[in-house]
C-alpha cells in the first residue's frame, strides 16, 4: 500500500511508498529501455485509473495501437500541434456534462496530454501558450528525448547545441551537428504564469512522486518536461539510460526545478557539479565532439552554458 | 511482404510491399511464427532463405528448403564483441548470396560503417566478422536473380470487396481496456536477465525504474520478471546494487 494510496496527497518519503499497481502496462511498441516511459509510468501511478491521455502524434502513439492498449483508462490520439486544443475540447466536455448532471464529481478523469519535444517545443506551442492562457485545469507530460525520435531522429528545437541528428549531420562545415541552442522550455511556460511548472528525471523517483502529488492539489494547468534518455536517438546501450539520467543532473546539465505559481525552487542539488563531458562522452550522438580529435571549443561552450545556469542559481 | 531493406538491379520506384523477393533475410527466428510480421509471405518455392538461429535453442521452425541457417548473432558477438554488428554479419551472409565477392562486401561495410564507428579497431572487427561469415557461407549457392522485371510478373490485386456498410458495422468496436499484455513483447530480447534471489537485497530498485512494468514485486518484496513482456533491455541487471541479475543469451530470440 502506498502513500499515496492511504492518505492522498501527502508527500513520500523513500521509494517504497510508490504504488505497486501499473498503470501502463507492457507489451507496447515503445522501444526497450525507453527513459521517457520510465518517467510516464512512474507519474502514471499518481494520476491513476481516472485518466484521459490526450496524445500528440509522437514515438509515445506507439503505446496505444488499435486494437491494444496499455492503460486502464481512455487515448485521444491527436496531430502534433492539437493536443492542448484536445485536452481543452475534453475538459471541456466534461465539465458539461458534470453541470448537466450526466456526470457525478466522482466520475471525473485528469484530463493529461502526453506529447514530446517536437509536438511541445515546436508544433502544439501555440495551442499550449493558448490552454495556459485560458487557465485550462489539465496536465502536460512532456517526454524530452530532444529530437524528433519517432520518425527518425531528426532536430528539434529542444536538441541541445553539439548533438547530431539525421537533419544536423556533422559535416566538415558543420562540425558541431546541431548548432543551436535549445528552447529554454521551463521559461516560456513559466512566463505565462500556471500554477505549477516542473522538471522530472526517472532518476529521481521521489522528487517525480511528490512533484505530481502536489500538482494534485493544484487547479489549472500543470506542466512537466521529463528528462528522456533515448538509446534509439542518443546512441547507446539501452541498459544505461539511467546512467546518463544520473549524469544529466549531476553534471547540472539538468536541473530539477519546479516553479509554484512563478517561483522557481531546485528540488535536487547536487554539491558539485561533474564535468559535463561525464555525460556527453560515450553518448554517440555527441561523439564528434571526442573523436577523432577533440573539439574544444564546443566542449568549453557546453561546460560555460551549464556554469552559467548554476551562477546565475546561487545568486 | 513489407521491406526494410530493399536491393534490386533495376531502379527502386517505389517502396514498401513487394510481391516476390529474390531474397528473405530474417534477422530474428521468433519473427517467423510471428502473425503481424510473416516475413515469408509472398516467397515462392525457390525463394531461399537467410535465417538467424539461436544454435542453442531448441526451438522447432518448419521453414522449407531452400534455406541457410546460421547463429549470426554469435559471429557478431565474438567478432566484435556488440550486437550491432549483426547487421554486419547479415549484410555479410546477404552479398554472398547473392554473388558479390568479398572485396565489393568490404568496401560497402567500409563505407557503411566508417563515419559510424569510434576507431579504426571497430571497423577492422567488423570486416574480420564479414570474412567469417564469406568462410562460412563459402558452399552457400548463389541466389538465381530473377531477369528484369517482367510485365507478366505484375498480377491484379486480388483485394475483397467490402462493399459499402455503415461504420457501426463496417469498423470494429474493441472497446477492451488494459490488454497489451497479450502481445509478447518477450520475442525482443537478445539476453535474459535471470534473478538469483540470494544475492537479492528487496531494495525496489528493478521495480521502480523497469520501464516496461515487467518487474512485480511477490508478497517478500523479492521481484519476479514477466518473461512474457520482458524486452531485455537489462536496465535492472545495470543498476542492481548488489549484482543480484545474471544475464544469459536468450535462446528464444
Amino acid at each position: 500500500m502506498s502513500a499515496y494510496e492511504s492518505s492522498e496527497l501527502e508527500a513520500i518519503k523513500n521509494l517504497k511508498q510508490i504504488a505497486r499497481e501499473e498503470q501502463i502496462l507492457p507489451g507496447t511498441a515503445i522501444c526497450g529501455g525507453c527513459g521517457g516511459l520510465e518517467a510516464l509510468r512512474l507519474a502514471a501511478k499518481v494520476l491513476g485509473e481516472k485518466t484521459v491521455f490526450v496524445n500528440a502524434a509522437g514515438c509515445f502513439t506507439l503505446l496505444a495501437v488499435f486494437p491494444y492498449t496499455p492503460l486502464k483508462g481512455s487515448w485521444l490520439y491527436t496531430n502534433m500541434a492539437s493536443a492542448s486544443a484536445g485536452a481543452q475540447g475534453v475538459r471541456d466536455a466534461l465539465d458539461v456534462l458534470i453541470e448537466k448532471g450526466k456526470l457525478t464529481r466522482d466520475e471525473d478523469v485528469n484530463v493529461v496530454v502526453v506529447a514530446g519535444d517536437g509536438s511541445t517545443y515546436d508544433m502544439g506551442l501555440s495551442s499550449t501558450s493558448a490552454a495556459i492562457f485560458r487557465e485550462l485545469d489539465f496536465w502536460y507530460f512532456c517526454y524530452d528525448n530532444e529530437s524528433y525520435g519517432n520518425t527518425g531522429v531528426q532536430m528539434s528545437s529542444a536538441t541541445p547545441y553539439g548533438a547530431r541528428t539525421s537533419t544536423s549531420a556533422v559535416t566538415p562545415a558543420s562540425r558541431e551537428g546541431t548548432e543551436h541552442g535549445k528552447k529554454n522550455l521551463f521559461e516560456i511556460w513559466r512566463a505565462h504564469r500556471p500554477p505549477y511548472v516542473a522538471t522530472v528525471s526517472a532518476r529521481y523517483p521521489v522528487d517525480l512522486t511528490n512533484k505530481f502529488l502536489k500538482a494534485k492539489t493544484l487547479k489549472g494547468p500543470k506542466l512537466f518536461i521529463a528528462h528522456a534518455p533515448c538509446p534509439t536517438g542518443w546512441l547507446y546501450d539501452p541498459e544505461q539510460t539511467l546512467s546518463y539520467s544520473r549524469l544529466a543532473v549531476d553534471t547540472g546539465i539538468f536541473a530539477l526545478k519546479e516553479a509554484v505559481n512563478g517561483d522557481v525552487t531546485h528540488t535536487v542539488l547536487p554539491k558539485r557539479h561533474r564535468p559535463v563531458e561525464e555525460y556527453l562522452a560515450g553518448q554517440g550522438r555527441y561523439r564528434h565532439l571526442f573523436e577523432p580529435e577533440r573539439n574544444e571549443r564546443a566542449l568549453a561552450l557546453i561546460q560555460e552554458q551549464v556554469d552559467r545556469y548554476w551562477e546565475a542559481v546561487s545568486q | 511482404m513489407a521491406a526494410f531493406t530493399r536491393i534490386a538491379r533495376e531502379a527502386i520506384l517505389e517502396r514498401g510491399a513487394m510481391e516476390h523477393p529474390a531474397l528473405v533475410v530474417v534477422a530474428d527466428e521468433t519473427l517467423v511464427d510471428e502473425p503481424a510480421s510473416a516475413p515469408l509471405a509472398g516467397r515462392r518455392d525457390d525463394t531461399p532463405v537467410l535465417l538467424n538461429v539461436n544454435a542453442q535453442s531448441a526451438r522447432q521452425l518448419s521453414v522449407p528448403e531452400p534455406v541457410f541457417r546460421a547463429d549470426f548473432t554469435a559471429m557478431a558477438i565474438a567478432a566484435t564483441g556488440r550486437l550491432s554488428s549483426l547487421s554486419t554479419a547479415l549484410a555479410a551472409a546477404a552479398s554472398r548470396l547473392s554473388g558479390l565477392d568479398e572485396e565489393h562486401c568490404r568496401a560497402g561495410i567500409d563505407a557503411e560503417l566508417a563515419g559510424e564507428l569510434a576507431s579504426r579497431d571497430e571497423l577492422e572487427s567488423n570486416l574480420a566478422l564479414a570474412h567469417d561469415v564469406y568462410t562460412l557461407a563459402s558452399d552457400w549457392t548463389a541466389v538465381a536473380w530473377p531477369d528484369d522485371a517482367d510485365e507478366s510478373d505484375v498480377v491484379e490485386a486480388d483485394l475483397v470487396d467490402l462493399g459499402l456498410e455503415p461504420p457501426c458495422r463496417a469498423a470494429p468496436s474493441i472497446y477492451a481496456s488494459a490488454n497489451s499484455p497479450a502481445r509478447h513483447t518477450g520475442n525482443w530480447r537478445q539476453y535474459r536477465p535471470v534473478l538469483e534471489p540470494d544475492k537479492c537485497n528487496r531494495c525496489w530498485l528493478c521495480f521502480v525504474w523497469c520501464p516496461e512494468a515487467a518487474i512485480t514485486l511477490d508478497e517478500n518484496e523479492f521481484p519476479t520478471v514477466d518473461y512474457d513482456v520482458c524486452k531485455g533491455c537489462l536496465l535492472c541487471a545495470h543498476e542492481c546494487p548488489t549484482d543480484a541479475f545474471r544475464v544469459e543469451r536468450e535462446l528464444g530470440a
